[in-house]
């Protein structure tokens, strides 16, 4: 029964694939011509009506060759009514392939395919479609937005490009319709009836790639404050990370700073410099060329010494408001206005460069990240090493109550800030060789001490779980020989090959041996050393167990063709199982 | 003819584009000018320029990294608290902050020496290390220095302010009398204010506005928050109260004024002047009965004096927004919509609001006192800043502020 449905299965995938084969080759070759026809030829239309009433695939490659020769001016509307055409050609083909063959199985995929398709539908049945070959840009226009249905073509296909709309479509056809939402996509129930109510977003490429390319525009901002962030904590800008210390700090000692401090930068940083920038304060300070002298906190802070410039720190933003600075300002915005917009868009490109990049980085991190935690995770919680992982649950489990026991006693402010103020003094380049260092050298004469320690250690623990045991079943099977009561040693199998096993009706061999030296546990167990193969005497109970219905003599089931018995051997459960 | 035209019309719509002034340019050498003496007293004294101009720079924020001047600052509150310490509420950590707020305090002054000498001692050694400053150079230093302190002085400057803003009310307001409302209010705020807040907290607080006063955040947030009606109210609150205006009644009608402006009255011969005023009134009785009696006694007047009496008064308006329309409503402590100048006692000049010129007209005078013009006679507006203080007669995006005059004149017999 379940042999016939998985054959008829598996049958109607095939057909449903090779129909997927060759309907999507045509409308590929179908497009491919459209989009030569729109870059090169004026002359397409005829080559195209050739080609779809031929129906053939390859016939339409040399009308592409021929007509690319061609280069004369077309008009869009015409352009688009071929486009138009070639797609309704091949839809008409699809169906005519679809008539013939007779794949009923997937009604589905057969109504609603491609462009012209879905379009028809509106019309109730493929041969009133006639009437739209005219009309054609109008219902491409229907199709990618449901805007007006007379709107011109050109602005549509200027935003979105003919063969992302094709991949768009593509995909929508293959993957199903709506999927499901990710916190239902466990559970399979939910599943039909989110479908059914139809509020399910649709997976779109055109959508997503779009998405993708505004991010990486508008990601730069995020990827700055990353940025930034990296460099605080690297000390690469001493300063900004001492006061960012002090104001965690604040925050530690009053938590009421994390709302303060985001309105104060909102204000200061943002609202305040706006108004400056519009009422100036009438500060017209004369910037100086040299300065000398430097900043204690600059030269501890940073690697190398005298890497800046103390001056450049000083007085080179603060003078916006000077008259100078303001004519400058504004002959650099009338030339940029006057300039053409090449370098912006170079800029632009370049920026946008840098983002992917960034986002490539960050995602790859983030996948690091990901295996990271996961692989501590397996390692920690498997018992691969038992005693490892056992030392961590006695760890874990210490903490645990030591902490609760701790947390009432504990000044959160100060542990927190002195922490911070710690862990950045340890990480900022200078100082942490220097504290390794001086570590190290404080734990040179400790090693030999902890390795007799860590030998004291291996014997804190003992492992004595009584291990697993179960029974596995070997089948010896004997084939019938020329003589009535006369058997012959088959194979040693793990099927019982009784008449209807699959492999029985295939008329194949059951997988088997001929020794039972070769028969092996299952993985992760291994045999017990102190038990032999044992016949199983109570065939009965197995026999009735599989619901099987053929005679029995002692130890042995009998068909017309194979009897065979069972062997049990008992088998114990490795302390390392295979992860 | 063609071409003719249009290159025409181009050279029409060709405009250029006005430069702002250079104030800092090049300027002539001042080695020859300046004498060897000066010369070299400045150059000795560079090293000390160099120093204040970056301590002016330091207490201005003036340094693009806002960080390390917010370091010093949080240095400098440490080490305050290092002797003026915070009141906390009891706590069993009390002990261990004691302790940390002691090494921090000390830790953070000594981080503040060190910068200072570490930064004279580089300065020192910089300076030796490169070439000597020209004399231009120090020029430029010396006006540095000379334009952050001239910054300085006008930032600090609330005298100036505060003289500019009671200008609003008193045309001429002695220096005397708004030192002493000042020392008043001061005092009495002090004293409200040290009730509720310790020494010690009033210290640090006045150290670290010091500290911040004269960053552009704060002017800025200073000149926000003067942008508010209920700012300004509070800050005039005591001259409000302690005005003599505000125990009389709030608009003043004719009975009042006439009094009040007696001073500029001016006495002329009867005999020669009434008839003039007579002529051309025509209708009331009491002016046809004078002109009767003016007929019929002309020797008996001929002694007596007529007073006569011009009356001026104020139309004020206040423009609330940059191009925004005049408004009739002014600020609660400024000269009001309709107001009328009045010498005080001392000599000063005060305004005080009167009724509107139409209401004026419509009452009914007292003994003796007649209207010489049918009409009030008005002037042009006079456009002024937010302080009153006259810019010219057209309005342009500076003027915040316009009057006029109405005047009409009185004669007494």
């Amino acid at each position: 029964m379940s042999e016939t449905s998985s054959s008829r299965r598996s049958a109607s995938k095939d057909a449903v694939k090779s129909y997927f084969a060759g309907k999507y080759n045509k409308v590929l070759d179908s497009i491919l011509e459209a989009e030569a026809a729109i870059s090169k030829s004026p002359t397409v239309a005829e080559d195209l009506s050739g080609s779809s009433s031929s129906g053939n695939s390859e016939m339409s490659h040399p009308s592409l060759t021929a007509s690319s020769a061609t280069s004369q001016g077309i008009s869009k509307k015409e352009l688009l009514q071929q486009i138009a055409g070639s797609l309704f050609s091949t839809s008409i083909e699809r169906l005519k392939t679809a008539h013939s063959s007779e794949v009923s199985s997937t009604p589905e995929y057969s109504v609603n395919d491609s462009y012209g398709e879905q379009e028809c539908r509106e019309c109730d049945g493929v041969f009133k479609c006639s009437a739209h070959f005219e009309g054609a840009p109008e219902y491409y226009d229907d199709e990618t937005e449901s805007g007006p249905a007379l709107e011109p073509m050109t602005s549509n296909s200027e935003k979105d490009p003919f063969i992302d709309v094709f991949l768009d479509k593509l995909i929508s056809r293959l993957v199903p319709e709506k999927l499901p939402e990710r916190e239902h996509f466990s559970s399979k129930t939910t599943i039909e009836h989110d479908l059914d109510t139809g509020r399910v977003p649709v997976f779109s490429a055109t959508t997503l790639g779009s998405n993708f390319k505004k991010l990486s525009k508008k990601m730069g901002s995020i990827f700055e404050l990353q940025d930034s962030i990296v460099r605080l904590l690297t000390w690469r800008n001493p300063t900004g990370t001492v006061t960012s210390l002090i104001l965690f700090t604040l925050i530690c000692f009053n938590p009421m700073y994390l709302v303060i401090l985001p309105i104060f930068r909102f204000v200061y940083g943002i609202v305040v410099p706006g108004y400056v920038r519009k009422h100036p304060l009438q500060r017209s300070i004369y910037p100086l060329k040299r300065n000398h002298g430097s900043s204690l906190l600059y030269d501890v802070c940073y690697e190398g010494k005298n890497e800046y410039s103390y001056g450049q720190q000083f007085f080179s933003k603060s003078f916006m408001d000077t008259l100078e600075s303001r004519n400058q300002e504004i002959d650099e915005i009338s030339e940029l206005d006057k300039r053409t917009e090449n370098t912006g868009e170079l800029k632009q490109g370049m920026k946008v460069l840098i983002n992917l990049r960034d986002m490539q980085n960050m995602t790859s991190g983030t996948l690091h990240v990901i295996e990271a935690i996961n692989s501590f995770l397996r390692k920690s919680s498997s018992f691969q090493n038992e005693e490892c992982s056992t030392k961590r649950f006695f760890t874990g489990f210490l903490l645990i109550v030591f902490l609760k026991i701790l947390s009432p006693f504990v000044n959160w402010s100060y542990v927190c800030s002195i922490f911070a103020w710690c862990l950045l003094i340890y990480m900022h380049p200078r100082a942490h060789p220097k504290i390794i260092s001086f570590f190290k050298t404080g734990t040179m004469g400790k090693e030999y001490k902890n390795l007799k320690k860590r030998e004291h250690q291996a014997l804190n623990m003992i492992f004595d779980e009584q291990p697993e045991t179960k029974f596995i079943e070997i089948f010896e099977i004997y084939k019938k020989a020329l003589l009535p009561n006369d058997w012959k040693f088959f194979r040693y199998s793990n099927r019982i090959f009784d008449p209807q096993d699959p492999y029985r009706r295939a008329q194949q061999f059951p997988p088997g041996v001929d020794s039972l030296a070769d028969v092996i546990p299952p993985t992760g167990w291994s045999f017990d050393p102190n038990f032999e193969w044992k016949i199983d005497n109570d065939v009965d109970r197995w026999v009735v167990e599989r619901g099987l219905n053929l005679p029995i003599t002692g130890e042995f089931l009998f068909d017309p063709m194979f009897k065979r018995r069972r062997l049990i051997h008992r088998v114990i459960k490795n302390a390392t199982p295979v992860a | 003819m063609d071409t003719n035209s249009k290159t025409k019309v181009q050279t029409e719509n060709k405009k250029i584009k006005a430069k702002f002034i250079h104030n800092h340019g090049q300027k002539p050498s001042l080695i020859q000018i300046t004498p060897p003496m000066i010369s070299s007293t400045l150059f000795h004294a560079y090293p000390l320029l160099l120093i204040f101009d970056n301590a002016l720079a330091n207490i201005m924020w003036l340094s693009d990294d806002k960080c390390l001047t917010f370091i010093y600052l949080t240095s400098i509150w440490l080490t305050i608290s290092f002797f003026i310490p915070v009141e906390t509420e009891a706590s069993h950590f009390l002990p261990f902050t004691k302790i940390l707020r002691l090494w921090l305090g000390i830790i953070s002054g000594a981080f503040l020496f060190l910068s200072f000498m570490y930064y004279i001692v580089s300065l020192i050694a910089s300076l030796r290390d490169t070439e000597p400053p020209t004399l231009d150079e120090i020029v430029v230093l010396l006006e540095s220095v000379l334009d952050k302190l001239e910054v300085l002085r006008n930032e600090l400057n609330v005298w100036k302010k505060l003289k500019l803003s009671f200008d609003g009310v008193n045309k001429e307001c002695s220096g005397k009398r708004l030192f002493c409302r000042l020392f008043l209010f001061g005092t009495i705020f002090q004293i409200i204010i040290m009730r509720y807040i310790s020494p010690g907290t009033y210290t640090r607080f006045f150290i670290i506005t010091g500290l911040i006063y004269n960053t552009s955040s704060f002017q800025a947030t200073l000149r926000l928050l003067w942008r508010f009606t209920a700012v300004r109210n509070f800050y005039y609150l005591g001259i409000e109260s302690f005005k003599i205006s505000s125990f009389l009644p709030k608009h003043l009608k004719m009975e009042q004024i006439i009094p009040l402006s007696q001073g500029r009255a001016i006495t002329v011969p009867l005999v020669e002047v009434l008839p003039k005023l007579l002529r051309d009134k025509k209708g009331d009785d009491h002016i046809h009965i004078l002109q009767l009696l003016l007929n019929e006694q002309k020797d008996n007047f001929g002694n007596e004096d007529l007073k006569i009496l011009e009356i001026e008064v104020y139309e004020n308006q206040r423009r609330w927004y940059q191009n925004k329309n005049w408004s009739t409503k002014l600020l609660p402590y400024e000269r009001q919509n309709y107001c009328i100048e009045i010498k005080n006692t001392d000599g000063t000049l005060t305004m005080r609001s009167c009724l509107p010129p139409d209401g004026l007209g419509e009452e009914e005078l007292p003994n003796n006192w007649h209207w010489i013009n049918d009409n009030w006679d008005g002037t042009d507006w006079i456009y002024s800043d937010s302080a009153w203080k006259e810019i010219g007669q057209y309005s342009s995006l500076e003027s915040f502020t316009r009057s006029r005059k109405w005047k009409r004149r009185l004669f007494h017999l």
